[in-house]
């Protein structure tokens, strides 16, 4: 697989935040994110994903987010944190169809972009039209 | 870059856990794990030392290696020690996995992982 690099030319690979409770299912797309030459930081709970994001010399380009995230902040309630306080950020949220949906009819938010169990290369091409789109727009 | 990274640039293959229960959870998933490196002071029920003596009781196979920012070096169990003391330099934790895998690394050939 070729190495992806951050698309709007500056320094290194792309970051991505990777969120998820399940530690086994985290390592896994956490490790196939790494063999595609992306930096990936990972994170347990929201909590934790709010830190790493509040580190000032860390410049993270996507987070891919569980629904279901153990703590009291589910994940669609820190994808809205995310777009509302680091809209550069693009985040791929995923869960399964079921609990998506009921947690994003009590938050009136969209539904999850990716089905769990991850289908580890349509999580990539996501990251990629995501990062792609952010970089014409930069140009722009 | 933070401690996992530079571990990863020189050549380890790394898994990270935020906590004790995680940590046990990767071990108990059956994958192979060389050696441990953590923290004693961690969030959760369970700490760096709880973690330590899981892995010194269930997986003789795994070396453990111990920070803290505010542990007494000479409380901790010599089995687990030396205490490396925080703030950690890189190159001090890298010569420390190394000195603990080098035995290891003489009896076989594949990928070791901290």
């Amino acid at each position: 697989m070729s190495a992806l690099v951050r698309d709007n030319l500056s320094d290194g690979p792309a970051t991505i935040l990777v969120v998820d409770s399940d530690v086994l299912v985290r390592i896994v797309i956490a490790g196939y994110l790494r063999g595609c030459a992306y930096r990936v930081l990972e994170a347990a709970t929201a909590s934790e994903a709010m830190a790493i994001l509040g580190e000032v010399e860390i410049t993270i380009d996507a987070a891919v987010i569980d629904v279901e995230l153990r703590g009291e902040l589910n994940g669609f309630v820190l994808a809205q944190w995310i777009r509302a306080n680091r809209p550069a950020i693009k985040v791929v949220l995923a869960g399964t169809i079921a609990k998506a949906a009921s947690i994003a009819t009590d938050l009136c938010e969209e539904g999850p972009l990716m089905t769990k169990p991850y289908d580890k290369q349509a999580v990539i091409d996501r990251i990629k039209r995501l990062l792609a789109a952010a970089a014409i727009t930069a140009a722009k | 870059m933070d401690i996992s990274d530079v571990l990863r640039s020189v050549g380890f293959e790394v898994i990270e856990a935020s906590t004790a229960d995680e940590a046990i959870r990767i071990l108990e998933s059956g994958v192979l794990v060389s050696i441990v490196f953590t923290d004693i002071r961690m969030p959760g029920k369970a700490d760096g030392l709880d973690l330590a003596r899981y892995v010194r009781a269930c997986h003789t196979e795994t070396q453990i290696l111990v920070t803290s920012a505010h542990f007494p070096p000479g409380r901790l169990d010599p089995e687990f020690g030396p205490l490396i003391n925080k703030p950690y330099t890189h190159e001090r934790v890298i010569a420390e996995i190394e000195k603990r895998l080098a035995p290891k690394a003489q009896d076989r050939q594949e990928p070791s992982t901290a």
